[in-house]
């Protein structure tokens, strides 16, 4: 049975391209039998009487023949193709905007599928979930890992957990084949092969690699056996390592790799694209948490104030995830009271995992994803009203070739589905060369915001995920633009289509006028964002940081991993200044552990003697620990007091200097100068008051902050960023700079070696990207409108062409006949932006927190807006009214 | 259908004479038309309105296959002949016949 029907299905699809054949073989045959029967019943006439109906004979035998429905869609498709042959001009311009219409769209979509919902190539990650702990309020002593964030419901959530606790879920939760936990370990210092360089790991759990999923390209994963304590240290590396650190050395397996001054063995490798569960977070080794004395020396294991590790589970096969979830919940609260931290109302939310741990790239980008979602949407909208008000004008121009065809019989249904193919027909050739114009440009845009390397280990394929939407934006597309003006230009009365085929029975184009206005109305809604975002850019640029930025050169070393200790780390530090200082072009050499505008802050509670506070306040400032004469290097001015300097070391009382934020709050109507507060045990005098200068962000308001001695940092000192001010060019300097700390000591890696304007660069990123964006966006916006306003004030001006003759010839002056069209074209344009205005104003509101320093109504910035839209809209519609005015009145009246 | 009451042939007992018809080899509509009629000393009569949209039929199933040949008196033709698949057809519906016009012989001489 199947046989025959694909037979069958085989020999029509194969008539279905030889139908002349076809139908000169039928016409053959037939013609044969009859001249058989004519020569035996002698006369032709005769033969054809007894024959029956030849015609109705070939009907039967050609519908057997054909596909039936398929195939009159197949003659549509075609007869669509010839059309838009024919009217190359209509079918470039439509097919463009489209792709370009579509290309947007499918350009972030596809970038929100990478970044955000892509399944890591991991087993079953449909089974992942991301472990998360929610609270009303929470604060924390040590918390590093996954930040805490706000969540819809008014609840913070956050993914990071002590070991103790982990222990007790895994040990104890139900419905989880595994909870598994990792945590990053940042700059390592490697030596293997020989060579001495920094990499990027995990610290993971021993049920890490069975939970998580992941398989040994080459030997072994890491198991449980290899997280007891007292067991060989072993580690596994990835692809990325294996493939640039050993060159695919199938002996990598076994050798020795020297992490942070400990030695491991290498007992796998990970196979290409596994990376981890953050998603383009850089990984080279895996190593079990028993290694953390070694090499997380910060995250004591079994601290219970050390909140550090993120947690996943891969749920049981057919478990209830609610259960799960609650068995994890009974178990949290009563953990919490051995860790002094402060939480209230704690609870556990499970989160999808199979696209990874919610950190990183998948925080910084969603917002910022979505809303230029928001943004290609709208342009595929004003690409959609374009092309309605382009086909509309078009059914018009055919009004006589469609009522021929309804003349001769075509049903107004068929010649619906006919203009609905040639939407479609011009959809999907915008989706393909949208999608490859997104796919394109989708690597360009990554590397663009994402730091060099990290582009490669997102999975950036064209997936099955972005071609369903690409096509289903394509079908989308084509029903919205297409389905209006088909039912428009079906709806002909073919003695009145065919009757006279002039300009000035054309109809009225009330619906293309109005679609125009709605193109208006949404260019001003990108227009608006797009201005909004642009004051944002500007605003930050023009943020005053509070020190001189120019002539700065940074740098990052961790002199900590590579086995210095207490003195000895801050003699080495000391030691790499003074070189660094030596430097001819420097002028001067600072340090401090945390690199200002680098998006990082620390901050420290204390409490000032002999004040009492209300329940539930506590003090807290944004805290630096610095080397010396931090604040003349930086140049941020001094007030009162004393710069921080050499002879502020472990033995010395301990000082700060303050901000004037700092003054202001905490000693609002003293003298800050001298005054003492309190840290953990020990008193802090205040030697200097300064200026205040941006900290972690420039959009950030200027915080209470004190600036302390690193000599006096209490516990263990870790990496330190460089400063060093130059009287060249910063980046001049760098080679010799570098030189300088190899010969100190080549072990101690250097790294995020940019200047300070670089790192300020860096960290508006994201908002330039936004900015640019937008804004080619409203261009694009904008573009479209003013080509779709062309095309219906040329159609008007056509239609109107004998009135406006008359006119003249009656008269009226040309200028009178410019205005007039340019009143009509602007008409439309302020009918769109009465309706856009509000629209706008409102939907702003959206975008307010990725705003800065302007507000989401600014009037200055709609304004800009709507004169800008005012303006092209003038431009576009000059174009048709010059060509009325300039009209001969005499050829025009001799013509109708 | 309308052709096969008036032939006064049953669809698919047309089917079955065509099959059989070409089982003495490859022939073009007419020369099978001819057959039938002649065997069945012209009580069967095979109408032209039924028989090619039979044969096309049949063909579109995979029973026969058509090639293009030359006729007796030179004329361009178009030849049918039975397939494998045809075969088995043809092997099942007369089976069929067999039982079927046995069935209504015993009936009717009861």
């Amino acid at each position: 049975m199947v046989r025959e029907w694909m037979t069958a299905a085989w020999l029509r699809l194969r008539a279905l391209f030889r139908r002349r054949q076809l139908d000169r073989d039928l016409e053959d045959e037939l013609a044969f039998h009859l001249a058989m029967k004519a020569e035996r019943v002698g006369s032709e006439p005769a033969a054809r009487r007894r024959f029956g109906n030849v015609a109705g004979i070939r009907e039967t035998c050609r519908e057997l023949w054909s596909l039936g429905r398929i195939e009159i869609l197949w003659q549509d498709f075609r007869y669509s193709l010839r059309l838009l042959r024919r009217s190359p001009v209509f079918t470039i311009v439509a097919v463009a905007s489209l792709a370009l219409g579509i290309g947007a769209n499918t350009l972030i979509f596809s970038l929100i599928n990478t970044v955000l919902l892509k399944s890591l190539p991991v087993r079953d990650p449909h089974e992942l979930r991301v472990v998360l702990w929610s609270a009303t309020k929470a604060s924390f002593e040590n918390y590093s890992g996954a930040g805490t964030r706000p969540q819809p419901s008014g609840l913070r959530t956050g993914g990071s957990f002590s070991y103790p606790i982990y222990r007790e879920f895994r040990d104890r939760a139900a419905g989880f084949s595994d909870l598994f936990a990792f945590a990053g370990v940042h700059e390592a210092s490697v030596v293997h092969r020989g060579e001495a360089f920094t990499a990027t790991g995990l610290a993971v759990s021993g049920n890490f690699c069975r939970g998580f999923g992941v398989r040994a390209l080459l030997g072994r994963t890491l198991t449980p056996e290899d997280d007891r304590a007292g067991a060989p240290p072993v580690a596994v590396v990835t692809h990325s390592y294996w493939e640039r650190r050993a060159a695919f050395d199938p002996g990598i397996l076994g050798q020795n790799i020297m992490l942070n001054g400990s030695g491991y063995t290498v007992v796998g490798v990970l196979p290409p694209k596994v990376y981890g569960p953050v998603p383009g977070a850089e990984t080279d080794f895996l190593v079990p948490l028993s290694a953390q004395p070694r090499i997380l020396p910060r995250f004591p294991l079994e601290s219970q104030k050390h909140w550090w590790l993120q947690v996943m589970g891969r749920l049981e096969p057919g478990a209830d995830e609610r259960q799960a979830r609650a068995s994890l919940e009974v178990l949290f609260p009563p953990l919490l009271k051995a860790s002094a931290q402060r939480i209230e109302q704690a609870g556990i939310v499970l989160e999808d995992g199979r696209s990874g741990a919610v950190t990183g790239y998948k925080i910084q980008f969603r917002r910022p994803l979505l809303f230029l979602l928001g943004a290609v949407g709208l342009v595929l909208l004003i690409a959609c009203a374009n092309l309605a008000s382009l086909l509309l004008a078009r059914g018009a121009a055919r009004r006589r070739e469609l009522a021929l065809r309804t003349a001769i019989g075509a049903g107004r249904f068929r010649l619906v589905r006919q203009l609905l193919v040639e939407s479609l027909l011009l959809s999907l050739a915008g989706a393909g060369l949208g999608l490859a114009l997104g796919a394109s440009a989708r690597t360009v845009l990554l590397s663009q915001v994402l730091p060099a390397g990290a582009t490669a280990r997102f999975d950036t394929a064209t997936d099955a995920r972005v071609l369903a939407f690409t096509l289903a934006l394509a079908l989308i597309t084509a029903l919205l633009f297409g389905l209006g003006p088909a039912f428009r230009a079906a709806r002909v009365d073919p003695v009145c289509g065919l009757r006279d085929d002039s300009a000035r029975t054309a109809p009225r184009l009330r619906l293309g006028k109005g679609l125009v206005s709605a193109q208006v109305a949404l260019s001003l809604l990108l227009l608006a964002g797009a201005g909004l975002m642009l004051r944002t850019l500007v605003n930050i640029w023009s943020v005053e940081p509070g020190f001189q930025t120019e002539g700065l050169l940074l740098f990052r070393l961790n002199a900590a991993t590579a086995g210095y200790k207490e003195r000895q780390l801050v003699d080495f530090y000391e030691r790499v200044r003074q070189r660094a200082a030596a430097i001819p072009g420097v002028t001067a050499v600072t340090l401090s552990d945390v690199r200002l505008v680098s998006g990082s802050v620390s901050t420290w509670g204390f409490t000032v003697p002999g004040r009492v506070l209300k329940p539930g306040e506590h003090l807290q400032a944004n805290t630096l620990f610095v080397g010396d004469a931090f604040l003349a290097t930086m140049g941020i001015p001094l007030l009162l007091g004393r710069d921080l300097a050499a002879s502020d070391n472990a033995d010395a009382p301990q000082a700060a200097v303050v901000n004037e934020a700092f003054a202001r709050t905490i000693f609002p109507s003293e003298v800050p100068l001298g005054k003492t507060f309190r840290v953990g045990k020990s008193d802090i005098q205040i030697v200097g008051v300064c200026r205040d200068a941006k900290y972690s962000q420039l959009t950030r308001a200027t915080e209470p902050t004190m600036y302390r001695p690193y000599r006096q940092k209490s516990g263990q000192l870790g990496a330190m960023h460089f400063e060093v001010r130059t009287a060249t060019p910063p980046l001049s300097v760098a080679s010799a700079v570098r030189r300088a700390v190899t010969v100190l000591d080549r072990n101690v890696p250097l790294t995020d070696f940019k200047t300070q304007e670089a790192q300020i660069e860096e960290s508006i990123a994201p908002q330039r990207l936004l900015t640019i964006l937008c804004g080619s966006f409203a261009a694009l916006a904008v573009l479209l409108s003013a080509v779709g306003l062309y095309g219906v004030m040329a159609y008007t001006v056509a239609r109107r062409r004998a009135e406006i003759g008359i006119r003249l010839a009656l008269g009226a002056d040309r200028g009178s006949v410019l205005r007039m069209i340019l009143r009509e074209a602007l008409l439309l344009v302020a009918a769109g932006v009465a309706v856009g205005l509000p629209a706008a104003l409102a939907l702003t509101r959206l975008v307010e927190r990725a705003l800065f320093g302007v507000k989401p109504q600014d009037p200055a910035t709609f304004a800009g807006a709507v004169l800008l839209l005012l303006a092209v809209a003038a431009a576009a519609a000059w174009v048709p009214a010059r060509r009325a005015s300039r009209l001969e009145p005499v050829t025009l009246l001799r013509c109708e | 259908m309308g052709e096969a009451k008036d032939t006064g042939l049953l669809q698919g007992t047309l089917d079955m004479l065509v099959l059989k018809t070409l089982t003495r080899g490859a022939m073009h509509g007419y020369a099978i038309a001819e057959h039938i009629q002649q065997t069945s000393e012209e009580i069967l009569r095979v109408e032209e309105g039924a028989l090619y949209p039979a044969l096309h039929r049949l063909e579109l199933r995979g029973w026969l296959a058509a090639e293009w040949g030359v006729s007796g008196n030179n004329r361009r033709a178009k030849y049918y002949r039975l397939t494998a698949a045809g075969r088995k057809r043809l092997a099942s519906e007369s089976d069929n016949w067999r039982r079927l016009s046995g069935a209504v012989m015993r009936v009717m001489e009861a």
